[in-house]
């Protein structure tokens, strides 16, 4: 049995196999052009984002580089790059695995292609004219939210309808059974219009007064990365770990319990990279209580992960699915100690207005969610295309820049953050002594990016050539190294 | 775990806990906020609204705030005080009447809360815009040149010029209309004054008597006596207000400021100070105590 032919997973014990290869064929064949979509469009942005973050890296050291120009000025380039990132790489990766997800776990057939196509026009047009927008001087300048209200409503009504497409389709399920991965993709759907249109209209088109737009942003910035990325890294992660290792889930109870622990206590923790500022007090109180509780639903997903793998790990060496997805559920478990430490008074006042928190915000987006829709897609791009990956060493490549490069980014950006920090919270020192201590930081920096750029420069260019259907011809699944027989 | 309305409606409540929670509570404690009215003198209100509208838009339009912060931190939690970024450290009511906050989140660059009291002079600000490592070497802020233009002199040499050498005769260089306006902007960034619920941790610097000349009829920045850019030792910790008389012998006995200019002390326990009436509407109070 190779390693992507395991049975489905069951979560009630139910006999495996009970959905027909034919079925599932055809299930794939239909999300063909939705997920598809998603995913180039995905890849686009991340592309674009890499190449922004090799040049604003590039102006930190050099401040004049491609300087005296308006559209390219740090201040504006910085939020492009941020916002491609999650809104048209992270948010876009996720859909597309959402969808097939769904598509599959419902057993439904995808339909009215035309509809999620549109969504997905409007969704990249808002990217497109929020980065334009933002590059011609119409910047919000509130963090994750920069783009302008004529190109974040646009994105909106994109995902609106996707989302209507989304209820149309799940109403046409043959499958009753509610998986745990579903349950995340569900708080994923749920949370993110909510959190995008709130934020929106609370700050820019309808806004509060002036003290209380700190509350939107901290509770908008906080639940879109540990609510409405996390919910669908998670619920992939749950798919995908049993899937490729063949076991079912450890425990329906232990899932069911960190499910709704991981809903109670991380909406509440707020953001670790937008400062509450002028907040009272109570509220940041209760943000960093909420990060200490949140230990009890990445315990519990943790210990259902690592329990349902244990004693298949070695497939690592085989699967790319399955190694990604591990270094992206492993960084989930390190991205939520950090946030419990960060929320700790003594280390915010340290880490806080730092390069340590772009640390987290990686640690979250790239090394977690990021790894993890990689490794999806390495399982379902085959499965659309109708062939494999054509090499193993492109994969290799792909996974060595994208894991050590986001994790020497991690690495660079925290210890910068710690230097920078100790010296802005002795006053006697002057501000320009923490710029000059971490420039060498910042130079480790550039290396991490150039190595994540050319990793995700590979992935690109194997995904064009799966595109083209010039991948193997079906069959066995591309490993990373040679199986030696059967498990 | 069948039942689909069950999960939906876990899910949302669960949602709109945290929303009430950490939304709509501390937005309605906040809503009450006014500005603060002196009891003594009743023309010193704080904060009296936003100083340069236009300026403001020329701040986030170009991304000042993926560098700079607007929030001062007190003495327990790092060093801004000690570093004069302001006597006291932010509170809700000094955004009062900002209607984008940018508050920021990371310090690339200084904290510009009280920027229009640590550089009062439009002169340096524009500088400073134009070639920032002319006047700090290791800055890694860029120049934003292009809201300059380098123009050929029309009658006299303008006022706003640039004093740069590299300049060949008969030519200047001056600052568009947006430069203007982000100055302006930035010298009207002041939290310094005194409000009841925040702890002055460090004295404010007293004010010049000559205004900031701001285009739209802001409030006059209170200015820093000369001399204080560099950083000098932090003050010590709010000393009694009976030890000092409210003069300005502090730190540059050379002011130019004459000693009636010391500013009112409109909080009601400064023992030391001569209430006088001052009208100025952000006279940083003496020796006001802890």
């Amino acid at each position: 049995m190779t390693a992507t032919e395991a049975p489905p997973i069951t979560t009630t014990g139910r006999p495996a196999g009970e959905v027909s290869r034919l079925e599932r064929a055809a299930i794939d064949a239909s999300a063909r052009v939705p997920v598809l979509t998603f995913f180039s469009f995905a890849l686009f942005w991340l592309m674009v984002s890499s190449v922004l973050a090799l040049i604003t890296g590039w102006k930190i050291l050099s401040p004049d580089f491609l300087g005296g120009w308006s559209w390219l000025t740090y201040g504006r380039l910085r939020p492009v790059q941020d916002n491609a990132l999650v809104y048209g790489w992270a948010a876009q990766a996720g859909i597309g695995v959402a969808i097939w997800l769904m598509a599959r776990l419902c057993r439904v057939q995808i339909r009215y292609p035309l509809m999620v196509a549109f969504g997905a026009l409007l969704w990249n047009l808002g990217v497109l004219l929020g980065s334009i927008g933002v590059m011609a001087g119409d910047s919000t300048s509130v963090k994750w939210l920069e783009y302008p209200t004529y190109a974040s409503w646009l994105m909106f009504i994109g995902y609106v309808a996707i989302g209507i497409w989304g209820l149309v389709l799940y109403r046409l399920r043959a499958k009753e059974h509610i998986f745990v991965t579903q349950w995340f993709l569900m708080a994923g759907f749920v949370s993110f219009p909510w959190l995008f249109a709130t934020a929106n209209l609370m700050l820019f088109t309808a806004p509060v007064i002036g003290p209380a737009q700190p509350a939107v942003h901290w509770w908008y910035s906080g639940n879109f990365l540990g609510l409405w990325l996390t919910s669908i890294g998670v619920g992939a992660a749950y798919y995908f770990i049993p899937k490729v290792t063949g076991r079912a889930i450890y425990s329906y109870n232990l899932a069911a319990f960190g499910f709704w622990t991981f809903l109670l206590f991380f909406s509440w923790r707020g953001s670790i990279d937008v400062p509450a500022g002028p907040l009272p007090a109570w509220v940041q109180t209760v943000g960093a209580a909420a990060s200490l509780l949140a230990f009890i639903p990445i315990a519990t997903i943790a210990l259902n992960h690592h329990i349902t793998a244990r004693g298949s790990l070695d497939m690592m060496h085989f699967s790319p699915t399955l190694r990604f997805v591990v270094v992206g559920s492993v960084a989930f478990t390190a991205s939520g100690v950090i946030a419990a430490l960060m929320a700790l008074r003594p280390v915010a006042d340290i880490l806080g207005f730092t390069w340590a928190t772009v640390g987290y915000t990686q640690l979250v987006v790239y090394v977690f969610f990021s790894m993890i829709m990689f490794g999806a897609m390495y399982f379902i791009v085959p499965r659309l295309v109708g062939c494999e990956w054509r090499s193993a060493t492109l994969i290799k490549l792909h996974f060595w820049g994208a894991a050590y490069g986001s994790g020497l980014l991690v690495l660079m950006l925290f210890a910068g953050g710690l230097t920078q920090g100790l010296d802005l919270i002795h006053g006697e020192s002057p501000f320009m002594q923490s710029v000059i201590s971490t420039l060498p930081f910042t130079r480790g920096r550039m290396l991490a990016i150039v190595m994540l750029l050319l990793g995700h420069a590979v992935f690109a260019f194997h995904f064009l050539i799966m595109i083209l259907r010039l991948g193997h011809p079906g069959g066995t699944a591309t490993l990373l190294m040679e199986e030696e027989g059967s498990h | 775990m069948d039942q689909l309305k069950t999960l939906i409606a876990g899910i949302f409540t669960l949602f709109a806990l945290s929303f009430v929670g950490l939304v709509i509570l501390p937005a309605a404690q906040v809503a009450r906020l006014e500005p603060q009215v002196d009891k003594d003198n009743p023309l010193d209100v704080y904060p009296i609204g936003v100083g340069s509208r236009e300026g403001r838009a020329v701040y986030a339009a170009n991304g000042c705030a993926s560098c700079h912060t607007q929030v001062v931190l007190p003495k327990s939690s790092g060093g801004d005080i000690d570093r004069k970024w302001g006597p006291r450290q932010t509170v809700a009511r000094d955004y009062l009447y900002e209607d984008r906050v940018l508050i920021g989140s990371i310090r690339i660059g200084p904290d510009l809360s009280n920027v229009g009291v640590r550089h009062d002079e439009r002169a340096w600000h524009y500088e400073h815009l134009y070639d920032p490592r002319s006047i700090k070497p290791a800055s890694v802020m860029p120049s934003f040149s292009y809201l300059f233009e380098k123009r050929k002199i029309v009658g006299e040499k303008s006022n706003d010029a640039l004093d740069l050498d590299w300049i060949p005769d008969g030519w200047e260089v001056v600052p568009k209309a947006e430069a203007k306006a982000l100055v302006n902007y930035l010298l009207t960034l002041n939290k310094t004054h005194p409000l009841d619920e925040a702890v002055m941790e460090a004295k404010p610097e007293e004010e010049k008597p000559e205004a900031a000349p701001a285009a739209d009829g802001a409030t006059p920045a209170a200015s820093p006596a000369p001399g204080e850019e560099q950083e000098a030792a932090a003050d010590p910790a709010p000393a009694s207000a009976a030890a000092r008389p409210a003069a300005s012998e502090k730190q540059n006995p050379a002011s130019a400021s004459s000693p009636e200019a010391a500013p009112a002390a409109t909080a009601p326990p400064s023992p030391g100070a001569a209430a006088s009436p001052a009208p100025s509407p952000v006279a940083p109070v003496e020796g006001s105590t802890p």
